[in-house]
This record gives C-alpha cells, sequence and structure tokens, in this order.
C-alpha cells in the first residue's frame, strides 16, 4: 500500500525525467560563459551547442567578446579597476583601455552575474551577493567584508597570472583563439609552477581537459555519451532505480547557492544546468555500474559542469574517478578506505607531532590503523570524494583541480596533510588565546571535539588560496615535496595489500568453528591477531628511510622470532 | 554514582538520504532552517550544552551522517563509544520507513555496545509540515514498527516547522545520559574487578 504508491510515484517522477531528457538531448548544457544568457529565456535554443561541437561551444561565446579583457572576469568590483596600471608586473597596457566594456556588455564573457545581470529572470535578485562562477559570496563562515577585503588583493593577483600565462603561450608559440588557448605548452618544471599559481578562470575547463588528456579518452569514445543517454531512458526506473532517486535527490543539493543551479523565479522549467547534472549523473551510472551513483560525485560533475560542457563533463568525471581516485567511489568505498590509510601513514611520517592526537596508542602500535581507521577518516575521506568541493571556498577549490589535472592525485594529499597542518596550528592558537583552555589539562573527550571541530571549520574559511598554497603547501620548510606521486602509488598499494591480508586474515579466522564464542571474539578484535594479520613490514617513505624505522622493523622482526 | 562521570553525549543521526538529518541537527542545535543544505558526505557534526533535571550538564556531541548505503562501510570506527543513536525516517517516503529496522541492525553490529538489547534508539518521522496528501506512513505503522523494536520511542517531528524537535532531543539527551552513566558503570566494575584480581595473584613477572 504504502510502498505501491510511493512507487508509482517515483515512476511517474522518473517518466517526467525522461521526457525532459530527450527533449533535452541535443541540447547538451553549455559551460560556465553561455551561463548568463541561460537565463534570458529566449535564447536557450540558441546556446545548444549541438553534439560533438563542444569546441564551438567556448568560440562562439569568445566571438562576441573580441576586444573584452580579462578585466571582465576578474573585476566585479567596479572601483579597483582603475589601479591595475599600477602592477608592476602588468605588460599588457591595452588591456585596461577596455574595462568600460565589462559592465556596458551584458554578453561578456565573464560569469560574475554582478557585471553582466541580463535584464531576464534574474535580475530581481541582488546579483552583487554572487560570484564570478554564480556562488553566494558570503556565508556562515565568511562575511561579505572578508570577501571583498580578499577578493581586491586577490582579483589583481589574478591579472597578474593571466598576462604572465598569456607570455608564456606566446613564447612557445602557441595562439589562443579569441582568448582561450585549445593547446598549452609541453610539461615543465615552469609550467607547473604557472599551474600551481593558478590557471586563468577563462581557461580552466580548456587547461584541465587538456592536461587531463581528455580529448584522448573522448576520441575513443566517440557517441558514447549518447548512447549512454539513450540508454538510460529506456531502462530508467529498473536496473539503477536506486541510483536514479539519490540522484534525483542531490540535483538540488549540489550548489543551491549558486546561482546557475537555482530555479529563477519565472522560470517554467528547471535550471539548465540541474538538467544536464542529471544526464551526466544517470549516465555515468550507467556506463561504470561498479560505481553507479556515489554521492559526492555530484560535487565533481557539478563543478566542471561550470567550466566544460556536458559531454566533457562526463568524461573527465570518467577519468577523475578511474585515474585519479580509483576505487573511491565504488560501492564499497575501499579505495577512500584504501586512500584514508595512505593519508595516516603520510601524517605519521610529516605531521609527527599531530599523529597522536588522532591515533589512539593502541592502534598506533603496530599497522593496526591501517584496517580500524581513526575516527577523523570519517571527515577527511569527504575531502577526497569530493576533490575538496564544498570543502573550501570556491577560489581554493579551483586552485586545487587545478594542480589536480596537472599533477596528479597526489596533490589530494599533500592538500589534506597541509590542511591538517593548519588545524594543528588553529589548535595551538585557540589554546593560547584562551586562558582557560591554556591552564586546564584537557580530557581526550575535549580534544577530541577541539580536533574534530578544527578539521570542520579551518577548511570552510581558507577563502584565500594563498593562505595555503604559499604559505604550507609549496614552501620548501614543510618539506612536501618530497611527496611525489610515485611515493603514493607505491603507499597506495602497500596499504591495499595490508587491508587486504587483515580481511582475509579475519575471514578465516571468523569462519574457523570455535570451542569458545569468547576466545574467537578475542582473536577477531585483538592486537595479537592484528599483529600476526599484518606482517612487520613498516611502510618506509622513500625520503626519509630513516633510523627510527629501521630500529622499528628489526624490533618487529626480533619480536616475532621470539614468539615462535 | 560512578566517580568516571562522563560528560559529552554521543549522539548518532542515521537514515536514508534526504529524510533530514542534516535539517534536524541544525534545527535542534541552532534553531535554524534552511532549504540549502548540501548533500552530507562522510559526516558532521555539532555540540550543543544541554541541561536536564535542572541541574546535569552535559555537551551533546550530534553526528550527522552520509544517507547512502554504502557510507556505512566509513561508520564504523565512529560508532564506538555511541551514547544514542537517532534513527531517521522520512514521513513521505515509505521506503526510507522500511530500512529503519536495517539502520538500527547495522549500527548494532558495528557499535559493539556492552548490551544491545538496552541501547537506547529514538526514531523520528521528519516532514511532519508536508500536505497530508503525500504523507505515505501511518502514524499506526510507525507506532508498530517502533513497538516491534523494542518500545523505542518514536516522535513525528518537522524541522522546518520545528515541530517536535526539542522534545525529541530531550528525550534523545535524557536516554543518551542514563546510557553513558550505565556504561561508565560498568566500565568501573571492570576496573575494580580487574585490580582484584591483581591483588589476588602473584605479581606477575615483567613481561618482556
Amino acid at each position: 500500500m504504502d510502498g505501491g504508491f510511493a512507487a508509482s510515484k517515483f515512476e511517474s517522477t522518473v517518466k517526467a525525467q525522461n521526457k525532459g531528457r530527450t527533449l533535452y538531448l541535443a541540447s547538451k548544457s553549455p559551460s560556465v560563459p553561455n551561463l548568463n544568457e541561460a537565463f534570458q529565456s529566449d535564447v536557450r535554443p540558441r546556446i545548444s551547442p549541438g553534439r560533438g561541437q563542444s569546441q564551438l561551444n567556448v568560440l562562439s561565446v569568445t566571438e562576441e567578446l573580441t576586444g573584452s579583457s580579462v578585466i571582465d572576469l576578474y573585476g566585479d568590483e567596479e572601483d579597483e579597476q582603475d589601479e591595475q596600471g599600477d602592477e608592476d608586473e602588468g605588460e599588457n597596457q591595452e588591456d585596461e583601455g577596455t574595462d568600460g566594456l565589462a559592465s556596458d556588455n551584458p554578453r561578456s564573457f565573464t560569469a560574475s552575474p554582478s557585471v553582466s545581470a541580463p535584464a531576464g529572470n534574474i535580475s530581481s535578485r541582488d546579483l552583487s551577493h554572487y560570484d564570478r562562477y554564480g556562488f553566494k559570496k558570503h556565508n556562515s563562515h565568511i562575511s561579505q567584508e572578508e570577501y571583498h577585503a580578499w577578493w581586491d588583493d586577490y582579483s589583481r593577483y589574478c591579472v597578474r597570472r593571466k598576462r604572465k600565462w598569456q607570455d608564456l603561450l606566446e613564447k612557445s608559440g602557441l595562439v589562443s583563439v579569441n582568448g582561450v588557448p585549445d593547446r598549452f605548452p609541453p610539461r615543465s618544471e615552469k609550467l607547473k609552477r604557472y599551474v600551481r599559481k593558478g590557471i586563468p578562470a577563462e581557461w580552466r575547463g580548456q587547461a584541465w581537459w587538456y592536461f587531463a588528456r581528455g580529448q584522448e579518452k573522448l576520441n575513443k569514445n566517440k557517441g558514447v555519451y549518447d548512447k549512454l543517454l539513450a540508454a538510460a531512458s529506456e531502462r530508467s526506473g529498473k536496473a539503477s532505480g536506486r541510483d536514479l532517486e539519490v540522484i534525483e535527490r542531490d540535483l538540488h543539493r549540489t550548489f543551491p547557492e549558486n546561482i546557475h543551479f537555482q530555479r529563477q523565479p519565472n522560470d517554467t522549467e528547471e535550471p539548465l544546468m540541474i538538467q544536464s547534472l542529471r544526464r551526466v549523473l544517470v549516465a555515468f551510472s550507467v556506463y561504470n555500474p561498479k560505481i553507479g551513483y556515489c554521492q559526492s560525485m555530484n560535487f565533481l560533475a557539478g563543478l566542471l559542469l561550470l567550466f566544460l560542457d556536458e559531454e566533457r563533463t562526463f568524461w573527465m568525471l570518467v577519468i577523475i574517478t578511474s585515474r585519479y581516485l580509483p576505487g573511491v567511489h565504488n560501492v564499497n568505498l575501499e579505495g577512500v578506505n584504501v586512500d584514508q590509510g595512505v593519508l595516516m601513514l603520510c601524517v605519521k611520517e610529516y605531521l609527527p607531532d599531530f599523529w597522536p592526537k588522532i591515533v589512539p596508542k593502541q592502534h598506533a602500535r603496530n599497522n593496526e590503523f591501517l584496517y580500524k581507521l581513526p575516527p577523523i577518516t570519517l571527515c577527511t575521506a569527504s575531502w577526497f570524494m569530493s576533490c575538496f568541493v564544498g570543502v573550501v571556498p570556491i577560489e581554493t577549490t579551483l586552485r586545487i583541480w587545478d594542480c589536480l589535472f596537472y599533477e596528479e592525485s597526489h596533490i589530494l594529499f599533500k592538500m589534506s596533510l597541509s590542511m591538517l597542518k593548519i588545524c594543528e596550528q588553529d589548535i595551538a592558537a585557540a589554546r593560547q588565546n584562551n586562558r582557560a583552555l591554556r591552564s586546564r589539562t584537557l580530557s581526550k573527550d575535549d580534544e577530541d571535539i577541539e580536533i574534530f571541530q578544527a578539521i570542520q571549520t579551518t577548511p570552510k574559511k581558507l577563502l584565500d588560496p594563498q593562505q595555503i598554497f604559499d604559505r604550507i603547501l609549496f614552501k620548501r620548510r614543510f618539506s612536501l615535496n618530497n611527496l611525489n606521486q610515485e611515493e603514493i602509488d607505491r603507499c597506495r598499494k602497500y596499504v591495499t595489500s595490508q587491508r587486504l591480508k587483515l580481511k582475509n586474515y579475519a575471514d578465516i579466522m571468523g569462519n574457523r568453528p570455535s570451542a569458545n564464542e569468547n576466545a574467537k571474539r578475542d582473536i577477531k578484535m585483538g592486537p595479537e591477531f592484528v599483529e600476526s594479520a599484518l606482517s612487520s613490514e613498516i611502510y618506509g617513505f622513500r625520503r626519509s628511510l630513516t633510523a627510527a624505522h629501521w630500529n622499528n622493523s628489526i624490533k618487529e622482526k626480533v619480536r616475532q622470532i621470539r614468539r615462535k | 554514582m560512578s566517580s568516571r562521570k562522563k560528560n559529552i553525549l554521543k549522539v548518532i543521526i542515521l537514515g536514508d538520504s534526504g529524510v533530514g538529518k542534516t535539517s534536524l541537527m541544525h534545527r535542534y542545535v541552532s534553531d535554524k532552517f534552511s532549504q540549502q543544505y548540501k548533500a552530507t558526505i562522510g559526516a558532521d557534526f555539532l555540540t550543543k550544552e544541554v541541561t536536564m533535571d535542572g541541574d546535569k550538564v552535559a555537551t551533546m556531541q550530534v553526528w550527522d551522517t552520509a544517507g547512502q548505503e554504502r557510507f556505512q562501510s566509513l561508520g564504523v570506527a565512529f560508532y564506538r563509544g555511541a551514547d544514542c543513536c537517532v534513527l531517521v525516517y522520512d514521513v513521505t517516503n515509505a521506503k526510507s520507513f522500511e530500512n529503519i529496522k536495517s539502520w538500527r541492525d547495522e549500527f548494532l553490529v558495528h557499535a559493539n555496545v556492552s548490551s544491545p538489547d538496552t541501547f537506547p534508539f529514538v526514531i523520528l518521522g521528519n516532514k511532519l509540515d508536508v500536505e497530508e496528501s503525500k504523507k505515505v506512513v501511518s502514524n499506526r505503522a510507525a507506532q508498530d514498527m517502533a513497538k516491534s523494536l523494542g518500545n523505542v520511542p518514536l516522535f513525528l517531528t518537522s524541522a522546518k516547522g520545528s515541530i517536535n524537535v526539542d522534545t525529541a532531543f530531550e528525550e534523545i539527551a535524557r536516554n543518551a545520559l542514563q546510557q553513558s552513566q550505565a556504561d561508565a558503570d560498568a566500565f568501573e566494575d571492570d576496573f575494580n574487578d580487574a585490580i582484584n584480581i591483581q591483588l589476588d595473584g602473584e605479581p606477575s613477572s615483567c613481561g618482556c
């Protein structure tokens, strides 16, 4: 009765969706440059990029922009534009003359609704509250004032960096067509440095696509995305009904604070972004049944959609979930558990003072923490699953993504370590500032809460990417530079095998008939078991096969021999 | 009374995706509601000072979890040490109601609680504010379920309309406090036993 009603209700929703899906099959939604137009309902048919022509998508927009400058994208505060000429690094003086265009041209390239508010549906809102990607500027962690104080500086930094990039491209003999390059220079230390300092916002989609070798993937899979969409509409509600339900629920819980994902007061249809997001996620669940739909992929796809068209978003999602984060979104989430184990090993190595605070002594003795992951990994897992989307403010997220596609997944580990480092500093500072706390010795419970609180709130305040990029992540003294992709891959293998060994052992012990239930239970949980299950091999970080590690592994061997 | 009085009450909210776990937590802790909550990945927590029976003060640590089934494999470690588990369903979603029992079982498997029969659960049927025609879980069915799970307290709530949320959490806090004291007493008993054994036996030679 009850169930039947819900099911039929769901079916009808699905049917309604299918209708929408078919309707828009040929109109994959555009990336952000077109979005402002998307709000003018009359241009909707016109902005459809058509299949396989995603390239045109960017071009058609930029054509309209000939002559408008980079400042369109960076100067959402009109009063700061006059000062651009002061920049010491500023060579492209011609940029200066076009400042005014930004606010006059409603179709400008900028995604900042504040300067390009179309006279359409969203005019009723105060667009100055939204940033250039359509995200709300302030929230419970960042005030409007803080935002503007930061943006005032950061927007100039972005302008400077863009000029540097333009120079680099010119010197490499690469031309940018209407402002957006379709190729980038070959990999080099210099290019890496440039990427780490941030890719110009309006090139991001193209750059991510290029560095992640998306075109290669797409060329091998021509037409696949459309077939998936067709397949999805045929069998929806059946095979992956469960996934569809969760997807549907998450569509509006992805970027509710982003204007492109919000239904406007006069809209008769759902926002295009929501429709695209649905199609990408549904297509993916058909494409990779091992993963289906995993919450957090909505954030990945949602952010990609702001920079790339739908088909490319889909393939980037495929690349992220297979190449960068293998197994992380699988039904058993084993990949994320492995990565948390790797992260814990890294914390032990790189943040030795923080380590004892997050891992209880009894689990730190051997590798038990790789199996019984400490509770903080429940929070850090989301950093990996959504690649920091929603964890840190948007500009910081985007800078991480720049590095992710150029340097691969080890950047997520470095970022997490840097974040934990900041948390550690925040906790220390808070204690320093609070006399009551300083004099009191905290109980373990209080300490745990303190750490959890820091891990939850500190990242949300990282409005300024420089705060973590310059001051921690790429700072020499923190020595994270030794942590490269090779190391992470090696570490992942190690953790995977350790977890597997332990699991197998647990299965065997658990299934063996035992006279004494309690004994069986003890074997299952006790440290002895873990010790015998996990070999004494201790992971050695390449740079730091220190005496301490060496000693530990000898000690361990001796202990084992003695036991025998 | 126990000397090892824990002043932190750990409460875990479980339930299907989208039933309103995050909303309930925010409504209770900061008396706010927003249509703009994002899907929870992993877990979030908030704390609130609670006063019970006029004088007992404790910090309630409320954990909000991801609802998608696969996330259960992440939660294993942090179920431990919970003092009360809140099971949430959505009155407009029959499936979420049917899953209540499996959420409870899942919790018991991983939480490793000392006595599963007496561990306190509280069931919340959320979204009471929606129009009558959309409700698919009858009060009767909910009461029957609560009874069958061992007379678990049941509250029909609305985080949006701020209906019954405080009342429900008062009950949750009371249950959590009771559980935490019971645990502390049990711990003390164990502890005393251990000492007795030591005193009775020969001092063991140091293990090397």
